[in-house]
């Protein structure tokens, strides 16, 4: 379901956030480019973003609602939620692996340390997310 | 968890999508309700129950294993 307002506030920020890089630019040749540049296209993929989601012919699609429906409902998300954790559970193993295989070969020791840093991160937001979970639930 | 979700709703003559078009849930979540594969949340429950006019424990059988 959209929310139109928020849409329509959305697509008009945008306008405005690119108007004023494009005004700026003018009024102030000095400025940086690639800071006005940056917000003119933040603005500019806001307003289009926006406006392709007003425009949207999904809702009038029964086949494509029926599809978003699956993705969202209760137990969409859950196949979605158990999916993403398998495939980070796998990830890890995979990062872990690498890291032991290759250090039986020639190559550099920042490479092994970078695979079980990357790792150690996944581990460690596990731990953060499960800790944020149970003090939510 | 076993249940007599299939048996209502064709008792009552209505499809699966009907009836998850009423539940705002998919045709397939209705499916793998009814073949037990998926086992709803509480609030899920419930609106199958008053979309029904009966009770969680008419459509939902309970097994505790052993049993």
């Amino acid at each position: 379901m959209k929310n139109r307002a928020i849409l329509v506030s959305l697509a008009i920020a945008g306008a405005l956030l690119a108007g004023a890089a494009l005004w700026a630019a003018r009024v102030f040749p000095a400025a940086p480019a690639a800071v006005l540049g940056a917000f003119g296209l933040a603005g500019g993929l806001l307003l289009l973003c926006a406006l392709a989601e007003l425009l949207s012919t999904r809702d009038l699609d029964p086949a494509r609602r029926e599809r978003d429906r699956e993705d969202r409902d209760e137990r969409g998300t859950m196949i979605r939620d158990k999916a993403r954790a398998r495939a980070g559970d796998v990830l890890l193993w995979l990062l872990l692996f690498g890291a032991g295989y290759l250090y039986f070969f020639d190559v550099p020791k920042r490479v092994n340390l970078t695979l079980l840093g990357l790792a150690s991160v996944k581990l460690l937001l596990d731990w953060v997310f499960a800790a944020w979970y149970r003090r939510k639930f | 968890m076993k249940n007599r979700l299939e048996a209502l709703r064709k008792a009552r003559g209505i499809k699966q999508e009907e009836l998850a078009e009423a539940l705002e849930v998919s045709r397939q979540t209705i499916g793998s309700l009814e073949n037990g594969r998926y086992n709803p949340s509480i609030l899920l429950a419930f609106k199958l129950a008053r979309y029904f006019g009966t009770t969680i424990e008419d459509i939902f059988i309970y097994e505790e294993d052993g049993i």
